[in-house]
């Protein structure tokens, strides 16, 4: 056993000096009034619109690829969701994105341009949206057939009276130009309304004061987006149709969305969102360092392994436990099994190797020299849920917050110490530092060495190789813990409830779009549980199964 | 494993990633690597790629602005700065017409043409990155590039030359199989193989359109106002809304704004250049048409030579200093007169090119965004020969420019230093002194054009022969540079 607990001196308590702060549960917000379990259970909520990836997907399902690619440039220049204000501050999730500004107008509308003028150049393409076109594309009763129908898809629920008639309108519009320009106009029209960019749930009975239940449409696009980030597929519609989603045949719909590949997908898009493998920087070392390792190949290999690796435990009921843990692996291709030093068609990965943290993906870095403060700031903030606060530039003397510089006789731990030991720094680099030094037997491509080559940035020639030190103490939810080097941190984390518990979390607010309430701590809990002993993939479907999924409560 | 063995494992690797080629992947992609690329995508808005020429090199302390007290940098070896702390004149080259130009510019230092053991003057070097070997430019491989023409165009590419008549036409660009490509010195002739038999579309169908999508939008904005009022919807949620639908009726009223016309430019006739006075209007005359092709869409590519290789242009019928253009350059060297003259008759080059520039960019092309021709253009200024430190026309430190950005694909606004400063480039060829000051040393030259086909849409399928990379990369100053560096597109200038 490489880990030694000692008596609890440090609590986390103590840590919260304005550099960290834990991300969970808030304070309960007690709103009075007589209400439900269910209702009393439910986070207020406020109104989310499709992130620029569920957009995509969502598009590609209602008008097909070719289309799709029509619309590739504009889609391209829809803002991202994830951007961080600046180097040093972690990235929120997607999903958290509110609202939209101008840009998000301009790219939205160029792209649903794109798309009708795709089925306005290519009019046999529409019979793909009714059947009746593109013969019928001025007759009116086939138009209503294209609204009625295609219509249902796109707002994700049956069209009103009143939207119907917008629709034909645009229809009428267009005929003075062309019919194939008025079935272009429709489309835009149904594209650009509210309902579809927005996840709105406003259709339900009041449950009680501010609290609604939801329809059996709101319901189908609850599931289908958490499960897959897009819309419903026809069953899904059928069973909201026949207002059947709840009890037996609601958990039998969690259970086949959450089996579909769909599903694995989404799952793998949380584990890139949550480890930020979307913001990897490039793979830029020289060719001496990469030892005939092709860079580009690095890149996608890399993400595509931790992909592979973390879907493959979606998908066969990995736990926890195996995410830490596990060194099964599906390389797919030579420059990745490079990295790990095995053929590429090895499953598993040496011994040093354990779970998500050794993995080249989480590893990687840019530079010849490893850079234990990303890394170590990356497992605080993702893995232990303490959100590092960025270092205030006005706190610290101008060009201080920086790399520390090159030195031919001391190892990247010993300087970055150094660089960090100012009393002003060390109160958040007493958390960041000893995680990342743990993980000091791994250069940066996340290649497994015993000795630090020391290399020279501008000669890119090695000027010396000292000896590894990965041993560190550091606290972990409040307990100080002797590590001794990666694996036996990613053993500390796999015993841990409370790591466990931040998982929970993250998955939360990637599938939620927020941090969790005080009214999800029922579930927050439910969902640790499962994730040690059932699986990745049974917690994030406990979040279709609490009582608050169907209920929509709104934030004042 | 050979270099073309290894760049067809990559390229099949690419395909097999991008999920063609009929490969089933045994589990699915990350999103994040599928959601950029479709094949057989088409761009909306076309991009354009236009090449000018100007010859006898630069002196760096003309061409480069002082140097910027605010470099950020990027990476070891790469550093950048706002070009909009220029204005009011970046430098002696380029002058206070390029002030409203600069957030849509890239200036370069550190960009070595790496193979220079022959002399100076060869205006093809720019585009293929060889300084002695023949071969194929990039406006070549962009004009045959079914990335740039979906559908064939009516011209491929035009190439246009303005020469006194004394001097020999030479050229910039270098078909498939290396025959140097003629360029057009009349401008009657290149009208009318621009525009000859050309009828501009009418437009009709482009208002009736704009207004049919108006009253989309109007109807679009109603239903956000319905919706705002819910009673379903918090304080936060309603703002937001709001705000869309304010957002809605401003896209509205920007798409009504007249968009790129196309119009016939006038018919210049035949300019003669017999005399020098001419040689202003010629110019403006092949800028004009230039400009009504692209916006006509009646081709993508062009190169155009405001001067030929090894120009010998006196500009002293211009009120400029006295001698040729070639021989103050030498005399530069040594002579501060010189050097001044030589300012002198790059900055008369370079009003020619922010006169184009801006023309360029005031005909928005898209109205909803007000991207503009020069937006969706990439506009490259080169020059045959480089920042000279002394009397040759060695090929590091090449004096280049872009304008535009391809839509996007190039991140503009910027002044990029690639060299690892402190490592001086070592020469010994060329018939110049060993001990003379060079530059510290750049990134292979190759990387821009790369860069550039790339930023046009192309991938390295598209482009490489046979190996990685594109242009000559052989006899690179006994290895100083580093081959695969120059084998990939230049870091950051996407962004």
């Amino acid at each position: 056993m490489s880990i030694t607990r000692t008596t609890s001196i440090v609590f986390l308590s103590l840590a919260l000096t304005g550099c960290i702060g834990e991300i969970g549960p808030g304070e309960d917000d007690d709103g009075g009034g007589p209400e439900s379990a269910a209702a009393a259970g439910t986070a207020p909520t406020d109104l989310r619109r499709l992130s620029a990836y569920e957009l995509r997907e969502t598009l590609r399902d209602l008008v097909g690829e070719q289309a799709l690619a029509a619309a590739a440039l504009p889609l391209g220049a829809v803002p991202a969701d994830r951007s961080a204000p600046s180097a040093f501050a972690s990235l929120p999730y997607s999903s958290e994105a509110r609202g939209v500004t101008s840009s998000h107008v301009d790219a939205h509308y160029e792209v649903f341009v794109a798309i009708a003028e795709y089925f306005r150049d290519n009019p046999a393409a529409t019979t793909a949206l009714a059947s009746c076109l593109p013969a019928g594309a001025s007759d009116s009763a086939c138009v209503s057939v294209l609204v009625a129908d295609f219509g249902e898809r796109v707002y994700r629920r049956p069209l009103t009276d009143g939207e119907r008639a917008a629709a034909l309108e645009s229809h009428a519009a267009g005929l003075a130009i062309s019919p194939d320009e008025a079935i272009a106009a429709v489309l835009l029209r149904l594209f650009l309304a509210p309902p579809f960019l927005y996840r709105l749930e406003i259709a339900g009975p009041e449950e009680s004061d501010n609290v609604y239940q939801l329809d059996e449409f709101e319901i189908a696009s609850r599931l289908s987006y958490l499960a897959w980030g897009t819309l419903p597929d026809e069953a899904l519609f059928d069973q909201a149709r026949a207002g059947a989603l709840h009890g037996d045949v609601l958990e039998a719909e969690i259970t086949r969305l959450f089996a579909d590949p769909r599903a694995t997908r989404r799952a793998q898009a949380f584990f890139e969102e949550w480890l930020s493998l979307d913001h990897l920087a490039p793979v830029d070392q020289p060719a001496s360092f990469l030892a005939g390792i092709d860079p580009a190949l690095l890149d996608v290999e890399s993400r595509e392994e931790m992909a592979s690796f973390v879907g493959g435990l979606y998908d066969n009921g990995g736990t926890y436990s195996d995410l830490m843990l596990s060194n099964g692996a599906s390389l797919g291709g030579d420059a990745i099994a490079s990295v790990y030093g095995v053929e590429a068609n090895a499953t598993t990965l040496p011994a040093e190797r354990a779970g998500i943290l050794t993995r080249s993906a989480f590893l990687r870095g840019p530079g010849v020299s490893t850079h234990p403060i990303r890394r170590g700031a990356a497992i605080q903030r993702y893995l232990l849920c303490n959100d590092i606060a960025p270092p205030d530039p006005s706190q610290f003397p101008p060009n201080s917050i920086v790399p520390p510089p090159f030195s031919a006789d001391k190892s990247a731990r010993e300087r970055w110490t150094e660089q960090t030991s100012a009393a002003n720094c060390a109160s958040c680099h007493s958390y960041i530092n000893a995680p990342g030094f743990a993980l000091e037997p791994f250069d940066s491509l996340g290649r497994y060495r015993e000795t630090e080559p020391i290399i020279d940035p501008q000669s890119g020639e090695v000027v010396n190789e000292l000896p590894i030190d990965s041993g560190v103490e550091m606290t972990l939810f409040g307990e100080t813990v002797q590590i001794a080097d990666a694996r036996a941190l990613a053993e500390a984390l796999a015993e841990s409830d409370e790591a466990r518990r931040c998982f929970v979390t993250q998955a939360f607010r990637f599938t939620e779009g927020r941090r969790p309430a005080a009214e999800d701590a029922a579930f927050i809990a439910d969902a640790t549980a499962i994730v040690g002993d059932t699986g990745i993939k049974a917690a994030l479907e406990q979040i279709a199964r609490a009582p608050s999924f169907q209920l929509k409560k709104v934030m004042p | 494993m050979s270099k073309r063995d290894s760049n067809a494992a990559r390229i099949a690797r690419r395909r097999f990633l991008l999920g063609i080629g009929g490969v089933t992947l045994a589990l699915p992609l990350l999103p994040s690597l599928t959601g950029e690329s479709f094949a057989g995508s088409a761009p909306k808005k076309a991009k354009r790629f236009v090449f000018l020429f100007t010859s006898n090199g630069q002196r760096p302390e003309n061409w480069y602005p002082a140097d910027p007290s605010n470099w950020t940098d990027r990476a070891a070896n790469v550093r950048e700065a706002s070009l909009s702390q220029y204005r009011g004149g970046m430098s002696r080259v380029f002058g206070p017409e390029f002030d409203s130009l600069l957030p849509k510019m890239v200036l370069f230092r550190g960009l070595d043409s790496v193979n220079s053991t022959g002399g100076g003057h060869n205006a093809a070097t720019p585009l293929n990155a060889s300084r002695v070997l023949p071969f194929t430019t990039i406006d070549q491989v962009l004009a045959q590039s079914s990335k740039v023409y979906q559908s064939a165009p009516p011209v491929r590419s035009v190439h246009l030359l303005v020469k006194q008549a004394f001097q020999s036409a030479t050229s910039v660009s270098v078909d498939g199989s290396l025959e140097s490509v003629e360029h057009q010195t009349s401008t009657a002739a290149a009208y009318q193989k621009l525009f000859g038999g050309f009828v501009p579309p009418d437009d009709s169908v482009g208002k009736q359109r704009i207004a049919l999508r108006q009253s989309v939008l109007d109807s679009v904005r109603d239903e956000y106002d319905v919706l705002r009022e819910s009673s379903r919807l918090g304080a936060d949620d309603r703002a937001r809304l709001e705000n869309h639908m304010d957002l809605i009726a401003d896209l509205r009223d920007r798409i009504g704004a007249t968009g790129a016309q196309c119009a016939l430019p006038r018919d210049p006739g035949e300019i003669g250049l017999e005399s020098d006075d001419n040689l202003l209007a010629a110019t403006d005359a092949h800028i004009d048409m230039l400009t009504a092709a692209f916006a006509c869409d009646r081709t993508r590519v062009a190169t155009l030579m405001l001067c030929p290789g090894t120009d010998l242009r006196d500009f002293g019928s211009f009120g400029g200093p006295s001698g040729d253009h070639h021989a103050i350059s030498h005399d530069a060297v040594y002579n501060p007169d010189s050097a001044d003259a030589l300012g002198y008759i790059n900055n008369w080059y370079a009003k020619r090119v922010a006169s184009f520039l801006s023309k360029l960019d005031s005909i928005v092309e898209d109205p909803d965004t007000g991207a503009t021709l020069l937006d969706n253009s990439i506009v490259y200024w080169g020059n045959e020969d480089g920042c000279n430190g002394y009397d040759a026309h060695p090929g590091w430190a090449m004096p280049t420019m872009l304008a535009g950005g391809g839509g996007g694909a190039i991140q503009t606004g910027r002044y990029i230093d690639y060299r690892t400063i402190g490592k001086a480039i070592q020469y010994d060829g060329g018939g110049g002194p060993a001990d003379q000051p060079t530059d510290y040393i750049g990134r292979p030259l190759n990387s821009l054009l790369i860069s550039l086909m790339q930023a046009m849409g192309l991938e390295p399928q598209d482009y490489e022969t046979g190996g990685a990379g594109y242009g000559d990369y052989s006899d690179i100053y006994n290895n100083q540079y580093s081959v695969s560096d120059g084998q990939q597109p230049l870091p950051f200038l996407a962004g």
